[in-house]
């Protein structure tokens, strides 16, 4: 019985061990993974800021600054491309804190942030950018079959042309201007997509989306 | 929630992997037991068996053990190949090997009933005819028999000779069953026998031999004679060789048979379980494999079913983007992030792979040559064996009810 016992107690503090260090290096993971999303909110928060700042000048110079806002935009597309993937990922853990959906919340208000931006560029410029809003949702009550593949779709469109962007928003986040564009557009079912003001529910496949934007395949055969 | 409770099997697999391991390596050996020789019987059921049958009486001819103590009872259950004259024509040479060929054709528990009214030595071994001994196998068995307590001994079961995959992994299994068996066997929990096994002759006629109507007579006998007051050891030093099922589908069948029989034979003896003397038996024999079954069963449903949703998401996302995108999506993307979860089934792997290249160095198998099978082992065999169980468990009702024949 003593080798039993003292295996039995050995083991269990070598367990307790494994799983104190699993969850040391998780934190530590999750901390600076958490570090990192924060500056990548920061840097475009500041470019953000940056571009609405420039609106002033067009009026003195378009054609420069729209070209410039242009840029600006397409930096903060990529920006976005990469918070959304680690967000993402971030959402897959175990422990889903506080800080985690403060994160998430704020990059919901950039990606509403860059939607204004856009709107604001459209107006002003010549050069034209279309912005689809894509409606999503995470709470695991409401059904959102296709939502990651509609995402993963709209994605790619975008990525294969610089004049598109992709406003993802989650519609059950609480936030005053996502509630308004819910019912304004009266969002019911997800995904559904906006574009150009036309409005697509369920889950729609590429082609559909580019004869909705009058383009076509051949640029997407590449 | 349901990641909740994999971490919670995580660390419990963690647990007992360490238990065990740690256990053998404190263990120290009270005593050494002493040589003893006893005459025995070897009896061997055939039954097709042309291609081994041969090696299989040689290996226990050629024993270092005195040869005249050794007799050799072939039971045939009327082969169809050349099986017969094989063994006419070694009995020709060999005084000490007897053949029976039965009347009809009826299993391989009847094979050993029939021969076990014949002997009259005080020890006799089941072996199977596709199985091998190693030279000192009946040797260093043969000492636990000092013990009156000792019911049985069961030799070390190793994998001859390893090619197809599919053996490569139970090659891994076996090993890792010698040491489970070793560490059950000290804590006087082991709970069967096998095809390599001796047995105390007038204990096994006492209890009216093996049990004819059962899936896993190997494993009903054992029960039988732990409910008896009698004890089976495992020998790591008695080592024995077999030739296993080379494809998915005998080693399926198999081992259906195998667990069903488990299922039902522990049912069977549930009362040796509830007794206050058995706790290490019933704990290590009954909640732990429970266990076992629960974890795989579970992880195996998890698992289909994750895999058929991203096999769905996967393909509509190839065939609305493109292979590349989806590539890269997945597997380029920078945003490696490894989640808690992760972190521990990771842990938990390393542990078992470090635990079980162990086993491998205790059961005196080279083991680098055998890092990849373990690494392969580790992969598909939680899998493989939690499929097993959950066709097990919804077949367990119907599964063979008149018995087996092999």
């Amino acid at each position: 019985m003593e080798a039993l016992k003292k295996a039995a107690i050995v083991a269990f503090f070598l367990t307790f061990l494994v799983f104190l260090s699993g969850i040391s290096i998780s934190y530590l993971i999750q901390k600076r993974s958490g570090e990192e999303v924060k500056d990548l909110i920061n840097d475009i928060k500041m470019k953000i800021d940056d571009a609405d700042l420039s609106f002033v000048l067009v009026s003195a110079n378009k054609n420069i600054t729209c070209a410039f806002l242009s840029e600006k935009i397409n930096d903060i597309k990529g920006d976005l491309q990469k918070i959304t993937s680690k967000v993402v990922s971030m959402e897959k853990d175990l422990k889903i804190n506080e800080e985690y959906k403060h994160l998430k919340r704020e990059l919901m208000i950039l990606r509403l942030k860059l939607w204004l931006l856009v709107s604001k560029m459209n107006e002003e410029c010549n050069e034209k950018i279309i912005p689809i809003l894509f409606f999503y949702n995470t709470n695991k009550e409401v059904n959102c079959d296709y939502c990651y593949e509609e995402g993963e779709i709209l994605s790619y469109v975008s990525e294969k042309n610089s004049s598109i962007i992709v406003i993802a928003l989650d519609g059950d986040e609480d936030l005053i201007l996502i509630n308004t564009l819910k019912k304004v557009y009266n969002i019911t079912t997800y995904p559904t997509i906006i574009i150009n003001d036309k409005k697509l529910e369920g889950f729609v496949g590429k082609e559909k989306i580019l004869e909705v934007l009058n383009l076509t395949n051949e640029t997407y055969k590449k | 929630m349901i990641r909740l409770l994999l971490l919670i099997a995580n660390l419990i697999s963690i647990y007992t992997t360490l238990f065990y391991l740690i256990y053998m390596l404190s263990y120290r050996e009270k005593k050494k037991l002493k040589s003893l020789y006893l005459p025995i019987t070897v009896i061997i059921p055939s039954y097709n068996k042309e291609d081994t049958i041969k090696e299989c009486i040689y290996s226990v001819l050629n024993q270092n053990y005195p040869r005249n103590l050794i007799n050799i009872l072939v039971v045939d259950d009327r082969s169809k190949d050349k099986t017969v004259e094989i063994v006419k024509e070694i009995t020709k040479k060999e005084k000490n090997v007897k053949l029976i060929v039965k009347k009809e054709h009826s299993g391989k528990v009847k094979s050993l009933n029939i021969a076990l009214k014949r002997i009259d030595t005080p020890l006799f071994m089941v072996l199977d005819a596709d199985t091998f001994l190693d030279k000192n196998a009946l040797k260093n068995a043969i000492k636990h028999f000092g013990n009156r307590e000792v019911g049985a001994v069961i030799t070390s079961m190793k994998v001859h000779k390893p090619k197809s995959f599919f053996e490569r992994l139970q090659d891994i299994e076996y090993s890792i069953s010698i040491f489970i068996r070793r560490v059950l066997s000290l804590n006087d929990s082991l709970n069967t026998t096998h095809g390599a096994t001796i047995f105390r002759s007038n204990i096994i006629k006492e209890l009216g031999g093996f049990d004819e109507n059962n899936l896993t007579e190997d494993l009903e006998i054992a029960l039988r004679l732990i409910k008896n007051g009698y004890k089976v050891i495992s020998e790591l030093s008695s080592i024995s060789y077999t030739i296993v099922p080379k494809s998915i589908k005998g080693y399926w069948k198999q081992r259906l048979r195998w667990y069903v029989g488990y299922l039902r034979n522990t049912y069977k003896y549930r009362s040796i379980f509830l007794r206050r003397e058995n706790l290490k038996l019933t704990f290590f024999t009954v909640i732990n494999t429970s266990f076992w079954i629960f974890v795989l069963t579970f992880l195996f449903l998890l698992i289909f079913k994750d895999l058929y949703s991203n096999l769905v998401r996967d393909y509509i996302i190839i065939k609305e983007t493109s292979f590349y995108y989806w590539f890269k999506v997945n597997f380029l993307s920078n945003s490696v992030y490894f989640t808690f979860y992760q972190i521990f089934t990771f842990s938990t792997l390393i542990i078992f792979l470090v635990s079980f290249l162990y086993v491998l160095k205790f059961t005196r198998d080279s083991f680098k040559s055998k890092v990849l099978n373990v690494i392969a082992y580790l992969l598909f065999s939680s899998v493989i064996q939690g499929a097993l169980w959950l066709n097990c468990l919804v077949l367990s009702p119907i599964y063979g009810r008149k018995g087996w024949k092999h």
